[in-house]
């Protein structure tokens, strides 16, 4: 069983059953044996009684009845006793003209049994061996206790039953009590994920003291695969700085030996500079990649791409009027992958459109987007070759080819799926982009 | 038109303010952070180019900077590192246009002028005056009959700059904060020798002169 509050559970469940088991079983013992103990007591104070009138010998043995109490009178009242001298048996009146079955007992003994009496009820009887001038005389008494066993087991099945019920209460309440306990748990496990999907720790919580070096732990493993992952961005960020304003100086001298007429030159240099520039880029952009299921990542689409739309309508502003429908919750991917991705192909849509671009973008725990252009779209016959490095379908219009080749990259770090296609809203080129969280 | 570039590079710097500067455009070059804050503050520029990879400041604060201070010059960037974070920073930094090194000559050209034009009250981009239009290629006037009128290269600042502003008055000073480079001597008698050649070359009524004021490129 791995689960920590279904073993709790069990366990304290376990427990209580037992508890509940030895009470009844108390229960069954107790109150029967209390009642026997009372009874047998009356019983051998009317035994000694009908002994001291034997040994006083005052009286005739039939008027016994009627100073021990008329109740041994009365038929069948369940009051019965039983002398027994030698052959000579003397019962109460009330035993009318049934008999008890009884041995007799030697003098100084005692004996306590059940048996079966009259009319259905169910005698307890106190036996007493006595000297009586000599000879052995055995008193019996006897008492019905079918009335006051039907007391004690109505009494038996009322707590019985109340202790059920409160058995199942505790229960209840015990499995609330491990849900409550083990919510810092809960709240640890949540925080953890949230630590993994990029989201900062939250500050007010206390996970219980076994469980806080676990979320610490988590917490200072994301934060150091971040910092790796900041400095690598930031070493390539300097390589990718250092590389490129040199290769823009041999740019322009290139530029300028066209100017002044050595086209020769100029031709010569351009392709190697072009090259240079493609492989400096293309491949700084992909080492800067997170890739999938990197701890610690986290996209907000609606905090990210707003920014990312504000600066394009900076650039593109009075010309494409550009609308962004985010929906769902943040994605557990890297923010910088998916705003390269993003990037370049709401780029690419506002270089394309005539007026209008459109967003459409779910996301949590998958991102899937579909952008749109009214611009004049892809042929058919050209779409399969979008993404392959070097092609390019936008000469006249600035930029470097490599966009979607990055695009590309991305969505291949995710495993993700990239469709192209004609837009049926706008009628111009549609990309529709499924990236896994 | 006046632009400041703030590129700390010993080669690349100096090369394009050569190259700008064959564009009719009077170019100052700062080379480092500092210095070209502080030309950006005080000087009235029509356009900033601006590295963001500079030693001593960060280009983005200078823009900031810049924007905070209410200076509305379109800023184009120019920078190495060109990730979409990067560029959405510096673009909601305040400015204008994004062009990632290395770049061609004929693609920075082509922002500058669109950047130009955008930050001009005539956005149009060909400059018509009367029967004639503006050859900004050529740096020249060309007639309805396709006939050349050649202009020199401050006749050719100084007409463009009437041609983005008509109907301004626009002083002395002003004419020549936006057609000089920072050092060049200013001498504002020498512009009204290159407004009587202009009138000369487009006929008197074109630019009209307001005592005390200024000059006034009519409006058809």
């Amino acid at each position: 069983m791995r689960s920590l509050k279904a073993r709790i559970t069990v366990l304290v469940g376990i427990s209580l059953l037992l508890l509940l088991a030895a009470q009844t079983v108390g229960l069954r013992i107790i109150p029967g044996a209390l009642v026997e103990d009372y009874v047998v007591t009356r019983l051998e104070h009317d035994a000694d009684t009908l002994y001291a009138r034997l040994v006083d010998g005052t009286e005739p043995v039939e008027l016994f009845s009627r100073t021990v109490g008329l109740i041994y009178e009365t038929p069948l009242s369940g009051h019965y006793f039983r002398i027994m001298t030698g052959d000579t048996v003397l019962r109460s009146r009330s035993l009318w003209d049934e008999d008890l079955a009884l041995d007799a007992v030697p003098p100084g003994e005692q004996q306590v049994s059940r048996a079966p009496g009259p009319a259905g009820q169910s005698l307890l009887i106190h036996s007493r061996g006595y000297w009586l001038r000599g000879e052995p005389v055995t008193i019996a008494v006897a008492e019905d206790v079918s009335a006051m066993e039907t007391t004690v087991a109505r009494l038996e099945r009322r707590l019985l039953l109340i202790m059920l019920l409160g058995v199942g209460a505790v229960l209840l309440i015990q499995y609330l009590v491990v849900q409550r306990a083990l919510r810092p748990v809960d709240a640890a496990v949540q925080a953890c994920r949230k630590l993994e999907a990029g989201g900062a720790a939250p500050m007010e919580l206390r996970a219980p003291r076994e469980i806080e070096p676990l979320v610490e732990a988590v917490n200072r493993l994301i934060r150091h695969h971040g910092l790796r992952l900041e400095r690598t961005r930031r070493a390539l960020g300097n390589v990718s700085h250092a590389l490129k304003t040199p290769l823009a100086v041999m740019t322009q001298i290139s530029d300028e030996l066209a100017e002044q007429g050595d086209r020769a030159a100029a031709d010569a240099l351009r392709p190697q500079l072009q090259a240079i520039r493609n492989t400096v880029e293309r491949e700084l952009h992909r080492a800067r990649l997170a890739g999938r299921g990197h701890p610690g990542a986290g996209f907000d689409a609606r905090a990210e791409l707003e920014p990312l739309v504000d600066a394009l309508r900076r650039l593109y502003g009075e010309r494409v009027s550009i609308v962004l429908d985010i929906r769902g919750e943040p994605a557990a991917v890297d923010g910088e992958d998916m705003l390269e991705l993003f990037g370049n192909l709401l780029d690419n849509a506002c270089k394309w459109a005539r007026s209008r671009v459109q967003i459409t973008l779910r996301q949590g725990p998958d991102i899937e987007a579909v952008i749109e252009d009214d611009g004049p779209g892809v042929e058919e016959a050209l779409l399969a070759r979008l993404g392959q490095p070097g092609m390019r379908l936008d000469e006249g219009t600035p930029g470097h080819g490599l966009g979607l080749a990055i695009v590309h990259d991305v969505v291949e770090q995710y495993r993700g799926e990239i469709r192209y296609g004609r837009s049926e809203a706008l009628g111009g080129f549609r990309v529709e982009v499924r990236i896994p969280g | 038109m006046r632009v400041l570039i703030v590129e700390d590079d010993a080669e690349l710097g100096p090369r394009l303010r050569q190259r700008l500067a064959r564009e009719g455009l009077a170019v100052d070059l700062a080379a480092n952070g500092i210095d070209g804050r502080h030309l950006g503050e005080t000087e009235p520029y029509d356009l900033i180019i601006l590295d963001l990879g500079l030693p001593d400041l960060s280009g983005l604060d200078i823009l900031a900077a810049w924007r905070k201070a209410g200076l509305t010059v379109p800023v184009l960037i120019l920078t190495a590192r060109d990730g979409w974070r990067e560029r959405v920073e510096g673009l909601r930094a305040g400015a204008d246009d994004y062009l990632g090194k290395p770049f061609h000559t004929e693609e920075l050209l082509a922002r500058v002028q669109a950047l130009l034009r955008r930050a001009a009250p005539v956005r149009d981009t060909v400059l018509h005056l009367g029967p004639w239009w503006l050859d900004e290629q050529r740096q020249c006037l060309v007639g309805e009959a396709g006939e050349e009128t050649p202009l020199t290269a401050t006749e050719y600042r100084l007409l463009r700059y009437f041609l983005r502003h008509p109907g301004e008055v626009l002083s002395k000073t002003q004419l020549s904060e936006h057609l000089y480079e920072y050092e060049s001597e200013r001498d504002s008698n020498v512009l009204e020798v290159y407004v009587r050649r202009l009138r000369e070359k487009l006929g008197r009524d074109l630019i009209e002169t307001r005592r005390g004021q200024g000059y006034v490129l009519r409006k058809d």
